[in-house]
């Protein structure tokens, strides 16, 4: 299935979960953004029906759930994200998408290569997609999920990574889901027997400590940013992160949100 | 939507000296990309004008981010001027534009005025190309936002030295980081500008309260969006009555109401910017909410409506 370029849509919310205190789930109803969508991609939703806050929010697509519904994950940060806890089943947001690029799945006839998710704190949001396309599209690669996040509470997207049968450690910096530590202190889990494709996403320490693995064991990797957006749809410029060339910059919502490791500074 | 029939074009038609646009809604460079960036979302085409992003001789690669913050009902922006220069937009750019049926508008950038001549010069060979917006007030946030456009002397300079360089229209774009706009609009129209725009970004900054560090790394940037509208309304409104020149207006537009207000207060045309960034079908709506407002009431064309300010 070939991606579709993005459009501008009026969605019915069909759901506004509160997880946890900070963390909701949004679902909403749209078959062009369901159908068209692949994993890493995002979308741009306008969070007031005023002029303030001004600009829309980036989120990435957490899940399809079907032909015509899909889901965002969030965590309340600040006034976009507060008036979105706010909205209720039959509201209609302002949604562009799908936006950006995608993970790059190892080729389901590579079986020897296996899939490693890596996750910090929301940074699991895009991943959870990419998990359910790989059972799909990959289904004799092995797949592993490592998700960290500061503590037991933020953890909340993991049952869903298990719900699918999916292998799946956490552990939390204060140590209450009964491992402590972050993320990379997982990776000792890895059957480095065999070769892995690593896909991250979450804080910026976290993916230097990714990157830093990956470039001394040699594992191909591919990483989802998360950045201050205006527009999203690559007009305005204002979304760059540095090249590892040199050469200028990348712009996030279209040369990314997934970039290879290797084009990346770290 | 407007109806596109022989009606709606001739009350939407606005002429701009030698310039004839389809109706007065044009893109604000550095909100609209060239173009491309927009397809998906509405016809391009329906477009009074597009003013690309700005080009300078050689391409520069913009600042280091954090490049943009917002702010209440508007937004900083640091971009830096990012662009693939001169030669990239002919090779690049133009055939892209060249299939267009509206108005292309190329923003031009410089450091100094020898530059500004080479882009004046080498822009006047491409028939793509319908005008030429001077950016003569892009906050050079680097050496504390002073640019050529903050004094009458060096503003009417750069123009006279550009007219001297192309036969194209030459719209002038100002900064409203001055102390009288008039005198930088009445050097401008001396020094040869076929029409002038206004305005610019005012500059701005914002700190994160938790770092206690800017939120731009240039620390100050320009400030754009719903919040500028009033000083924006106010400047042109001085000067379209100033000079004699046409004007286009610029600041916080993201309604069919914000552009009117904008044409009452003397305005030939709008530019649109930021609203792009929110909505991309903004410049849909507003066009056909200037049409609906002018049908209503009874204004035969924008030019009848432009300059009716009662007081």
């Amino acid at each position: 299935m070939n991606h579709s370029p993005p459009n501008d849509f009026r969605c019915r919310v069909l759901d506004n979960e509160r997880l946890t205190e900070h963390i909701y789930r949004l679902t909403l109803e749209s078959s062009p953004i369901a159908l068209g969508c692949k994993p890493g991609q995002f979308v741009m939703i306008r969070t007031s029906s005023s002029l303030d806050p001004l600009l829309r929010r980036p989120f990435s697509i957490h899940r399809v759930l079907s032909d015509d519904s899909f889901q965002i994950l969030y965590r309340i940060v600040g006034k976009g994200t507060t008036n979105l806890s706010r909205v209720t089943r039959d509201d209609i947001l302002a949604v562009i998408g799908p936006l950006g690029n995608f993970f790059q799945l190892p080729s389901a006839r590579d079986s020897n290569t296996g899939i490693c998710l890596v996750a910090g704190g929301m940074g699991v949001a895009p991943l959870l997609f990419l998990a359910e396309t790989a059972l799909r599209q990959c289904p004799r690669n092995p797949i592993i999920v490592f998700i960290g996040a500061r503590s037991e509470e933020e953890l909340v997207a993991s049952t869903s990574f298990r719900s699918l049968g999916l292998e799946t450690y956490e552990i939390s910096d204060d140590g209450s889901c009964g491992r402590q530590g972050v993320v990379c202190d997982l990776f000792p889990l890895l059957d480095l027997t065999k070769q892995w494709k690593f896909f991250g996403c979450g804080p910026t320490p976290m993916l230097r400590a990714l990157a830093s693995y990956c470039s001394h064991s040699h594992h191909l990797c591919e990483i989802s940013l998360e950045t201050m957006m205006a527009c999203g749809l690559g007009a305005c410029l204002g979304c760059v992160t540095p090249r590892r060339d040199d050469a200028g910059y990348w712009h996030v919502c279209k040369d990314g949100p997934v970039f290879n490791l290797e084009v990346l500074p770290w | 939507m407007v109806k596109v029939d022989g009606a709606s074009e001739k009350l939407l038609r606005v002429t701009l000296g030698d310039l004839i646009l389809k109706n007065p809604v044009m893109t604000a460079s550095g909100t609209f990309g060239y173009g491309q960036e927009f397809t998906p979302y509405f016809d391009v085409n329906t477009l009074g004008a597009i003013v690309v992003k700005g080009i300078s001789v050689l391409p520069r690669r913009g600042n280091p981010p954090p490049r943009i913050a917002e702010t209440a009902c508007g937004m900083l922006n640091s971009i830096g001027l990012q662009n693939d220069g001169l030669d990239d937009f002919v090779k690049r750019k133009i055939p892209y534009l060249q299939s267009l049926n509206t108005c292309v508008i190329a923003n031009i950038l410089g450091d100094s005025i020898e530059e500004y001549q080479i882009l004046a010069e080498r822009l006047s060979l491409e028939s793509a190309i319908d005008a030429i917006e001077v950016n003569i007030s892009c906050p050079n946030v680097k050496h504390g936002g002073v640019a050529f456009g903050v004094n009458s002397k060096m503003a009417h300079e750069v123009v006279s030295s550009i007219r001297s360089s192309t036969d194209k229209h030459l719209m002038v774009k100002l900064s409203p980081n001055v102390t009288n706009i008039v005198d930088i609009a009445k050097a401008v129209e001396d020094g040869g500008a076929d029409s002038i725009s206004l305005i610019n970004t005012l500059l701005g900054m914002a700190i994160d309260i938790h770092t206690r560090k800017p939120k731009l790394t240039t620390i100050v940037g320009g400030l754009s969006g719903p919040a500028i509208k009033p000083v924006a309304l106010r400047m042109v409104w001085q000067v379209s009555q100033a000079v004699k020149l046409p004007v286009i207006g610029i600041g916080g537009i993201s309604s069919a109401d914000d552009a009117l207000e904008f044409i009452i207060a003397g305005a030939s045309a709008v530019q649109v910017g930021t609203s792009n960034l929110i909505n991309p079908t903004s410049c849909r709506s507003i066009i056909s909410g200037i049409h609906d407002y002018l049908v209503h009431h009874n204004f035969g064309s924008v030019a009848k409506l432009r300059s009716s300010l009662i007081c």
